[in-house]
């Protein structure tokens, strides 16, 4: 890979690992980064507390927990409002928002260490482009060919169609890049642009036969949004999300491995081609089950993995941890953004990581731009 | 004992490496030589298990391609030609890398492991320096320490392991590729076994036991330097007129570009 991540190599170790890296071994950040994942565990809990308090209604969620704790005092119908407006909305939403940050800053994490670039995010291996086109055919088809499908799944239909698109896609591209049992990463990343131009067209010919209507819901799709979240919707996509996000842990070592380059993992006893397999497979359904609910929230991914590693370090068995944590956080954040910016309106969560997130990117890329041999 | 019985490795419908046999015993520095392009790496990849091939590669007395990754590395440590990584990984970080893949060690000793490697291959100190800020000669000899410490011992549970090192010294000043050659041949004293990739004749005649010289992916001559460095063996295997001498204290051969000039 030309994009080398050299420039966060010339940054001195940030000054709060001093202390704690005192009496350690030079060179081994494990003490820091044990820290910092302390310190981000903390801090989703905040994001969490203050999300589920914080919002366009004037609903108290301190009121709330009193009315629970020692019975109602005030007005029996507002109570009832508070209540529904801080569990059956603003939790929901803060939970769910957690778990697609988690899932699409992991999943951005697996995949820089797969594609050993750190520039590399879940939509290079065709996730994105296949969920978008499984969306829009159930928006713009839903009336017609998709009718049967959309009538048995109903509001799940999209989500569903969503996760498919993307799980098919990622699978597709995983089959193409493989002969003889070896996977060839290079093979996955250039197939992964062919295809994504295909999905575009097929989505560039659904758009074209849409309606108004159905172009306003895809475009809103497209931009990302968590505003839609339910327990009914945590329940459909948590597992999959949860159970991504328990299996990485076990992948680190060998994603540490992979970074001396795929020869070298195996030199060192990790069986790389399993390793592939389940990172591949993980990542396509953490983040197809993400973007199926969410719709397309970027910049996540890249970002994230990418702050950590200036900080504590490019060790997976800290930085996925970390990412899960922070991409949480920084979700939960934006999301309160998106919804308190223009209330009583909400953006789109999408546009908020983007105007963040872009410019980040472009820093991150000029910074490097000394180092990029293309 | 690693037996290399004729090999075949076909690549990309050409065939690459054709019916070499030798056998590189432990205590014994194996020295692989050859011209550009003789297939002197890709047979080191297929000793290493990653490519596969015909014939049969045995490593103390097991089939290569019956054994699974984690296997493997407890018997032999790989050092590749050159790694470049994308990530700020510090030195302390890239050794430690071998440690983990071997059983599960107490911090202190993994530490410990760390450093005696480092120190092993003239890099005391460098532990907290990044892996991409070092010059290319020092990234090898990071690599080094980091294989020593997936191989740390040249006997264990009672059978010899091995290094497999491909051009260790390619990148290194005149001071460090002694350093790196001791250290190999030490690891032969002490009962392990060395295969490495050469390029330099005259260090493959100080050091070496054995020499496999290759030419076109077939075994031209195997034997002690002494015997495979030959005039007319290096005329027919390089294609240019080196003359062969001897050092007058032992009668190490030697050869110099200048005899051909």
């Amino acid at each position: 890979m030309a994009l080398n991540d050299t420039a966060a190599a010339r940054r001195p170790l940030p000054s709060i690992g001093n202390g704690l890296r005192a009496a350690r071994i030079a060179g081994d950040r494990s003490n820091l980064a044990v820290a910092v994942i302390i310190l981000l565990f903390f801090a989703a809990l905040a994001s969490l507390a203050i999300s589920v308090t914080t919002g366009a209604s004037d609903a108290s969620a301190f009121d709330v927990v009193r009315d629970l704790l020692f019975g109602s005092t005030g007005d029996a119908a507002l109570s009832a409002r508070d209540r529904i407006i801080i569990f059956d909305i603003r939790m929901p939403r803060a939970i769910l928002g957690f778990m697609i940050g988690a899932s699409l800053a992991v999943s951005g994490a697996v995949m820089q260490g797969l594609f050993r670039n750190p520039l590399a995010d879940p939509g290079l291996v065709g996730v994105s482009s296949g969920a978008s086109l499984g969306a829009v055919v159930m928006i713009v088809l839903a009336g017609s060919l998709a009718a049967p499908v959309h009538a048995f799944f109903g509001i799940f239909a999209l989500p569903l169609a969503a996760f498919f698109g993307g799980l098919v896609t990622t699978l597709l591209l995983y089959r193409i890049a493989t002969r003889g049992g070896q996977t060839s990463v290079a093979t996955m990343l250039l197939a992964g642009i062919a295809l994504g131009a295909l999905a575009m067209a097929l989505t560039g010919i659904l758009i074209y036969m849409a309606d108004d209507k159905q172009l306003r819901d895809f475009t809103f799709w497209s931009m990302g949004s968590i505003a839609g979240a339910t327990w009914t919707k945590i329940l459909a996509v948590g597992p999959i999300i949860l159970a991504s996000l328990f299996v990485v842990p076990f992948l680190a070592r060998g994603l540490n491995a992979i970074t001396l380059g795929e020869a070298a993992a195996f030199h060192m006893g990790i069986p790389v081609q399993r390793l592939k397999n389940i990172a591949i497979v993980g990542v396509a359904a953490a983040t197809g089950a993400s973007v199926a609910v969410s719709g397309g929230i970027g910049f996540v991914g890249i970002v994230v993995p990418h702050i950590l590693r200036m900080v504590i370090g490019p060790d997976h068995r800290h930085l996925l941890p970390a990412s899960a944590l922070l991409g949480g956080s920084l979700l939960i954040f934006a999301d309160m953004i998106a919804r308190t910016i223009v209330a009583p309106a909400e953006l789109p969560i999408g546009i908020i990581t983007s105007v963040v997130g872009g410019p980040f990117f472009l820093w991150i890329l000029l910074r490097q731009r000394s180092r990029l041999v293309l | 004992m690693i037996e290399v019985s004729n090999l075949v490795i076909r690549l990309g419908g050409r065939t690459v490496v054709d019916d070499v046999t030798f056998t590189a015993r432990p205590g014994e520095l194996t020295a692989i030589a050859g011209p550009n392009g003789s297939g002197k790496t890709t047979t080191m990849k297929a000793v290493s298990g990653e490519l596969r091939h015909g014939g049969s590669v045995r490593i103390n007395g097991h089939e290569v391609s019956t054994l699974a990754p984690w296997q493997l590395s407890t018997m032999r440590g790989v050092l590749p030609q050159a790694s470049v990584i994308s990530f700020p990984f510090t030195v302390h970080e890239v050794v430690a890398m071998g440690l983990t893949s071997g059983t599960n060690k107490r911090p202190e000793q993994a530490a410990r492991m760390a450093a005696e490697a480092l120190a092993a291959v003239d890099l005391a100190g460098f532990a907290g320096r990044f892996y991409q800020e070092l010059s290319g000669g020092e990234q090898q000899r990071v690599q080094l320490a980091r294989v020593l410490c997936q191989i740390p011992e040249p006997v264990s549970d009672g059978a010899p392991c091995w290094l497999l090192l491909d051009e260790p010294v390619s990148s290194l000043d005149i001071s460090h590729q002694l350093t790196i050659m001791r250290l190999a041949r030490d690891f032969c004293r002490r009962g392990g076994g060395v295969i490495a990739v050469m390029h330099d004749l005259n260090l493959t005649a100080l050091f070496a036991d054995q020499m496999i010289l290759l030419k076109a992916g077939r075994l031209a001559s195997a034997g002690s330097p002494r015997e495979v460095m030959t005039d007319n063996q290096m005329c027919d295997v390089f294609g240019c007129r080196l003359r062969v001498n001897t050092v007058p204290s032992d009668d190490t051969p030697f050869v110099l570009a200048h005899s051909a000039v």
